[in-house]
């Protein structure tokens, strides 16, 4: 995709085709980040990222890519990890913004929404470029669940089940195959772990994948715990080496 | 200093360290305006975290306000360091709030109480973000003399967590019969480090009687 000579300087001006080229740039970067996958089901919403570890110097547990948001909503983040960073703690904010001005935990929608505002706004105002994320938002809120996709330009699209990031394409091809709506928890993350395992071409264990969980019964949203995950990955890695006998 | 004395007037609150390893928080739920009785059932104890609570004494609008603000500054903490806030860093985040106010100032008297990583603690703030450590008993508001008295008749530091709430019940009684601004029925608060409890009427009623 060729830049047209001069529109992609400040990001305030639209090409004479309409385009917004730092956004699409942006959309660019996401496309390089790596994958995240949100599946929402009956009894709640699954979020799982690879991590992508590229060395075994790396402290794993340091690369945080599925983060709490509030009690009761979570996210997950695919593309610059620096400005995903931004993006959480302006969507941790404003949830608590929501409880004093209101009293209540804010609503799944309405942080969607006011993080989208937030990202938007950098594509209108300032001088300043885009954020280069893509965030996945998981929760549940007065018996219902939630899930969210944000994109650099501010845009919301609500999901039953999606990906972003480098393994996009593949997960969703995957997921248009296997996804049903009355998946039960348990399953959807077994089936978000095997769009991660062809993703990565078998290579996830405990320490390269992270799960956050939004609970309709429990009303939280919490990562798992290496022990907790150890099951699930077992079970798709046992899956995957059958399908290739 | 003016408002030093504007927040002597209304409530009693009371605050323990039981054995080092327990608190409790006691107030009554008389809410005056003048000489008019507000509100015979208001809210004085208020949990801000998972194990800290704060009592309130003062201008109730100035109170809810700061419980308000302390609340999500303890979440936002929390969410983000992945570990809860200790007692004396909400104190010291209060005084830094009510002192910035120090020219247009909050009409509170807190106290803040609860169990951290480092024990149990009480603190005292004034209104103008004044704090001090109380290792033994704390009380706040027009009805504290008399609690004081009370308390410092049979506090002791190695007091039982039953005892200490038995003891905290007798000193606001005690002050609801000689100070005006405070009566109607008590709330009392016990926090461990296993959990914080709101004590029902009738536990109250059977403290009452055995001490």
């Amino acid at each position: 995709m060729m830049p047209q000579m001069g529109y992609d300087r400040a990001i305030t001006v639209f090409s004479p085709d309409g385009r917004l080229f730092q956004v699409e740039y942006a959309r660019e970067a996401v496309k390089r980040g790596t994958t995240a996958v949100g599946i929402k089901a009956q009894d709640g919403v699954a979020l799982l990222v690879d991590k992508r570890l590229t060395s075994r110097l790396l402290e794993g547990g340091s690369v945080e890519k599925v983060f709490r948001l509030d009690g009761h909503i979570g996210a997950a983040t695919s593309g610059l990890v620096a400005d995903a960073r931004m993006l959480i703690d302006r969507g941790r904010v404003e949830s608590q913004i929501n409880k004093v001005v209101y009293d209540e935990p804010i609503d799944v929608e309405t942080l969607a929404k006011k993080i989208c505002d937030y990202k938007q706004a950098f594509t209108q105002y300032g001088g300043l470029r885009p954020f280069g994320t893509a965030l996945l938002i998981g929760g549940v809120y007065n018996g219902d669940k939630y899930l969210f996709e944000t994109d650099p330009s501010g845009a919301l699209l609500e999901y039953k089940a999606t990906a972003i990031g480098s393994g996009r394409s593949i997960v969703t091809e995957l997921l248009e195959q296997q996804y049903k709506e009355d998946i039960k928890l348990e399953d959807a993350i077994l089936l978000g772990l095997e769009t991660l395992y062809k993703v990565t071409e078998g290579k996830i264990d405990v320490t390269t994948v992270d799960v956050g969980l939004a609970e309709s019964e429990k009303k939280s949203f919490r990562i798992l715990e290496a022990t907790e995950l150890e099951p699930y990955i077992k079970k798709v890695q046992e899956k995957g080496k059958k399908a290739e006998e | 200093m003016d408002v030093m004395d504007q927040v002597k007037k209304g409530t009693t609150t009371i605050g323990l360290v039981c054995g080092g390893e327990s608190i409790v928080l006691a107030s009554e739920k008389r809410a005056t305006m003048g000489s008019f009785i507000a509100s015979k059932t208001a809210k004085k104890i208020y949990l801000v975290d998972d194990r800290i609570a704060m009592t309130t004494a003062g201008i109730v609008g100035d109170a809810q306000a700061l419980v308000r603000i302390m609340t999500v500054e303890l979440q936002l903490y929390k969410i983000r360091r992945d570990e809860p806030m200790t007692v004396k860093g909400i104190s010291t985040l209060l005084s830094n709030v009510m002192n910035g106010q120090r020219y247009y100032p909050y009409i509170v008297q807190l106290l803040i109480g609860g169990i951290d990583r480092d024990g149990a603690h009480l603190y005292t703030i004034d209104p103008l973000g004044g704090n001090t450590e109380e290792s033994e008993i704390a009380a706040t508001g027009s009805g504290s003399p008399i609690a004081y008295g009370v308390l410092e008749n049979k506090y002791t530091k190695d007091i039982s967590l039953e005892k200490g709430t038995a003891l905290a019940i007798q000193a606001l009684y005690s002050a609801i019969k000689r100070d005006s601004a405070s009566g109607e029925a008590i709330e009392v608060v016990t926090i461990t480090k296993d959990k914080y409890e709101p004590l029902s009427e009738e536990k109250i009623k059977e403290l009452r009687a055995s001490s």
